[in-house]
């Protein structure tokens, strides 16, 4: 091979190295973190500094705050978990031959699930948890929230995924067949791996909306921060709603930033 | 299930985005108010907005002209009273008592009416709001059950609810509001009065719209509820007797500021007399009946009563 | 080999490919050629039925593949695209190995295939194997794409416009590489161009298509440069036909002269003033001690004695060897102070000169040869044969 193209390859593969390096820079690493920290100590020291009523003295101690945070992100993780394990196989599904007319539906599903508010569709599995017969009493709230959860969060998952694999370079999906792979192993080896960095930013979007939303969930009895929110709201505590805001935001912005690290490793080298 | 079928309905309403304007009408007429504006604040549940709804025909029919401003919840509404953005609300002794007046219980043995007057004095001392006649209804919280966990646990009251806690802890699940398990005037002043814990991790919070199913369907052996409201009745709960007064009454009246007051306030009484005359336990249940159970408009329901009753 | 029979592809009324018969002989590379929209690539996607064909027979070494399994059919034939098609995210050496790795040939044999392929197309596998795609110049880059290609050492290979998306200077190369790694390998290749001076320069046969891949000329490209077949095929070669086929002919085949007046270096003086009182041209050829052409001087300064044979002068820029095309050689005379070109051989020594003349004979003759050859055809084929 003549020097001069080798010179120009040498020479774009660092700039595709720095930039991949560039992404991961310690300081944008830690920064998202620092500032939530910041946030959450800024509101401890004054929230610290207040003389508190019963309710607060209820709410905004270490014990409960731990539960409440715990149970927050059971229901949005779950939910999440769902998410990821249902619509991902589906835009796969969907993106098949034979299959693509129905993406259409799909995602109009989708989108009514995502248009309802969240708290009707909770509502709605919520009731229909506790009448079905044979069900037995208890946690119907946990599970009608991560499944409206679920629901709501389900269409930025799905349209990542159609996106993700519809663009997959033709080219290359016809020399992947062309070479031999069959259906399975085009999809495992080549569609799935390019498909990757827009799959993960859907499921990225997916998780923030849901660990924003989920404060919602209070509402059919699974508690979490919305419990903050509602009763700071209620008794017109802006302690407890600061505290609630503080911590719902916090724990969004630090799963997008865990959603941006995720991201930085699953995505394939070389693109 | 009514109920259920009720809630059920709501929420398809949320989900679907069917929101239902509700707009007062503008009504200038003769009488002794002729010419006054005023603004009624609500707090967002049936009960209030019938008693809203009430005031502001009465009103109307005496030539003020009169808007209902739906506000979210107590704190916004007394808040808004105090900056004169409403002239006059329906507000319970209890609430003010614990809320306004900064009293974490009361005495067992003040009844409703001393209760009543000691807020009408303090309130009216402290923050310069002036409280009319109240209703006789008290719309206080209760601990209500189904008839076959009355059955099966045998409880009737609150007191051998405390007592039941050794032997059948694991059926205490309670459901409650949001916030009752947070207020130091509600599960708070049950365990205090009847000197128990309820385990926390039996208590479920929710929305004040699914105790009521979740009761009825079994997912809580006990809820928490509303003395007026008629869904006790229809759903055939039964009531722990509070017979220690663990709970605060709760009767309503109007309030407004002091100036406010002494500009109409006379009149205003007089022209409110008759419904708090009338406001039973008993009727305020029937008349929390028709929007709850059967769908009539708040609104609507108001103007029946009152043209029923003959003060239309 | 390779044989298409009655290949037939419908799209709903639209018959993109109608009743194609075609054969590739063993170890050629036929280039399908025409017009977009003449199905040439649906032809070539028919072979390894990444479109399948609603009626005909595909023969593959005497064997019908119609109705084999796909994916084991594809394995056994080399697949080269437009843009390459690489993996992105697989490095190159994994790219390369995707074939040997569907047919599950053991890690080590794997390697060595690979580091064997990188090298014969020309890329070192220490500095290359473990870079990604989009880290390789796009020459490279298609190179990558036949390395995979042959990585299986498949008996038949498909090409898409391999060379389509590269710039003209790299094309030029990509195309010189791969004629000398075909005359190695001798695959039997079905070669998809739009671009008929690539069809001329690959090809051992070319097979000029028309509206639903119907052949409209399937011949050599000597063939079908001299003699086209129709209207169709001519206005498919465009202008410079005569370029065209210069390009295809070589120095060797056409007749060299030894008339030109020379003067060597080492010769006698006597010698000198004798050849040039006898010269009649304006120029003289001068060689050097070892007979190999140095300049050309002007008769009448060495009369005079204002140029000496021993002057430096101005050197000859480039001498034709047999190899080289008569396009070269015809640019050569161009350009030439003489009117000349001058030949050498191996060593680079004086074999001739050949002149513009001698062009145009040999570009009559090719064509007499040609249409002769054709009339044989169609005699021996009864209502025309490959020709259709």
């Amino acid at each position: 091979m003549n020097s001069a193209s080798a010179r120009a390859g040498t020479r774009r593969r660092a700039t595709a190295q720095g930039s991949r390096r560039g992404g991961l820079t310690w300081p944008l690493l830690v920064t998202k973190p620092l500032v939530v920290g910041a946030a959450c100590l800024l509101t401890y020291l004054w929230i610290d500094g207040q003389e508190l009523g019963f309710t607060e003295r209820g709410l905004l101690n270490a014990s409960r705050l731990r539960r409440l945070t715990l149970e927050h992100l059971d229901v949005a993780l779950s939910a999440t978990l769902i998410v990821v394990a249902t619509a991902i196989p589906l835009g796969i599904v969907l993106t098949r031959p034979g299959w693509r007319s129905l993406i259409v539906l799909a995602t109009i599903g989708a989108n009514i699930a995502q248009a309802t508010t969240a708290f009707g569709a909770m509502v709605l599995i919520f009731l229909q948890l506790i009448e079905s017969p044979g069900s037995t009493p208890g946690g119907a709230g946990r599970t009608a929230a991560i499944l409206g959860m679920a629901a709501y969060a389900f269409l930025p998952v799905l349209r990542g995924t159609l996106t993700g694999l519809d663009q997959v370079d033709k080219q290359t999906l016809k020399a992947a067949r062309g070479m031999g792979m069959t259906g399975w192993q085009v999809l495992r080896r080549v569609e799935l791996p390019l498909a990757v960095p827009i799959m993960l930013a859907g499921v990225r979007t997916s998780l923030v909306l849901t660990v924003a939303t989920t404060t919602i969930a209070a509402l059919v009895g699974a508690g979490g921060l919305g419990v903050l929110i509602i009763n700071g709201y209620e008794s017109d505590r802006t302690t407890i709603i600061v505290a609630g805001f503080v911590a719902t935001a916090g724990i969004a912005v630090l799963a997008d930033w865990a959603g941006a690290v995720v991201e930085r490793f699953l995505r394939p080298r070389g693109l | 299930m009514r109920v259920t079928r009720t809630i059920r309905n709501i929420a398809l309403g949320l989900v679907f985005g069917f929101l239902v304007a509700a707009c007062g009408e503008d009504a200038t007429g003769e009488g002794p108010l002729a010419g006054q504006e005023f603004t009624i604040g609500t707090k967002g549940f049936t009960e209030h907005f019938i008693l809203a709804q009430m005031t502001r025909h009465r009103l109307e029919d005496a030539g003020a002209s009169v808007d209902v401003r739906d506000l979210p919840a107590t704190a916004q509404v007394r808040k808004a009273l105090l900056n004169d953005e409403i002239q006059l609300y329906w507000e319970y002794t209890g609430t003010a008592w614990t809320n306004f007046l900064g009293h974490d219980s009361v005495d067992p043995n003040v009844d409703p009416g001393e209760l009543y007057q000691q807020v009408a004095a303090d309130d009216l001392e402290e923050n310069g709001v002036r409280w009319m006649e109240p209703a006789t209804f008290n719309n206080t919280y209760a601990i209500v059950m189904g008839q076959e966990v009355a059955e099966d646990l045998g409880v009737t009251t609150l007191s051998e609810l405390a007592e039941l806690q050794q032997p059948r802890e694991a059926d205490m699940t309670l459901c409650v509001d949001t916030t009752f398990a947070e207020r130091e005037d509600g599960l708070a002043a049950v365990e205090r009065t009847y000197d128990f814990e309820w385990p926390r991790e039996l208590v479920t919070s929710m929305d004040y719209a699914i105790v009521f199913a979740s009761v009825a369907e079994g997912e809580c052996n006990f809820g928490e509820v509303y003395a007026t409201e008629p869904r006790i009745e229809e759903l055939d709960l039964v009531i722990l007797e509070d017979e220690a007064n663990a709970f605060i009454s709760y009767l309503p009246a109007i309030t407004m500021l002091d100036e406010t007051y002494q500009e109409s306030g006379r009149q205003i009484e007089e022209l409110v007399a008759p419904i708090v005359e009338r406001l039973d336990t008993e009727t305020i249940i029937g008349l929390n009946a028709r929007v709850d159970l059967d769908g009539q408009r708040a609104e609507d329901v108001a103007q029946d009563w009152l043209e029923e009753e003959g003060l239309l | 080999m390779i044989r298409l029979e009655s290949l037939t592809k419908r799209y709903g009324d639209l018959r993109a490919v109608d009743d194609l018969t075609l054969e590739v002989p063993a170890g050629e590379l036929v280039v399908l050629i025409g017009p977009s929209g003449c199905g040439k690539t649906t032809t070539l996607e028919m072979v390894n039925r990444l479109v399948e064909p609603t009626s005909g027979h595909i023969f593959l070494e005497g064997k019908d593949v119609t109705r084999v399994n796909v994916s084991t059919l594809r394995r056994r034939i080399g697949y080269v695209i437009q843009q390459s098609g690489l993996f992105p995210h697989m490095t190159i050496a994994d790219n390369v190995a995707t074939v040997p790795r569907l047919l599950r040939w053991e890690k080590q044999r794997t390697v060595e295939r690979v580091n064997e392929l990188l090298a014969l197309v020309g890329l070192d596998s220490a500095t290359h194997a473990t870079r990604y795609p989009r880290e390789l110049s796009g020459g490279q880059q298609q190179r990558v794409g036949v390395a995979r290609a042959l990585a299986a050492d498949p008996p038949v290979m498909l090409m898409d416009e391999p060379f389509g998306a590269t710039d003209p200077i790299t094309r030029e190369h990509l195309q010189d590489e791969f004629i000398r790694i075909q005359s190695e390998l001798r695959k039997t290749i079905v070669f998809v161009t739009h671009d008929i001076d690539e069809a001329i320069k690959m090809g051992d046969r070319i097979a000029i298509l028309g509206e639903g891949s119907y052949i409209a000329q399937y011949d050599t490209p000597e063939h079908i440069l001299s003699a086209p077949a129709n209207e169709f095929v001519e206005g498919f070669l465009g202008e410079g036909l005569l370029l065209k086929r210069l390009q295809l002919a070589r120095v060797r085949d056409i007749e060299t002269f030894d008339d030109w007046p020379k003067l060597r270096l080492d010769d006698e003086p006597a010698v000198v003033q004798e050849t040039l009182r006898h010269i009649s041209r304006e120029w003289v050829l001068v060689l050097d001690e070892q007979a190999r052409p140095r300049r050309w001087a002007r008769t009448s300064a060495l009369r005079e004695g204002t140029d000496r044979l021993s002057n430096p002068g101005e050197p000859i820029q480039t001498v034709l060897q047999d190899e080289f095309s008569l396009q070269q050689a015809l640019q050569e005379m161009l350009i030439s102070t003489s009117g000349g070109a001058v030949v050498v051989d191996a060593d680079g020594r004086y074999r001739g000169v050949v002149y513009i003349e001698t062009l145009n004979r040999a570009v009559r003759s090719m064509r007499a040869d040609a249409e002769d050859q054709l009339v044989e055809v169609d005699r021996a084929a009864g209502n025309g044969g490959a020709r259709r």
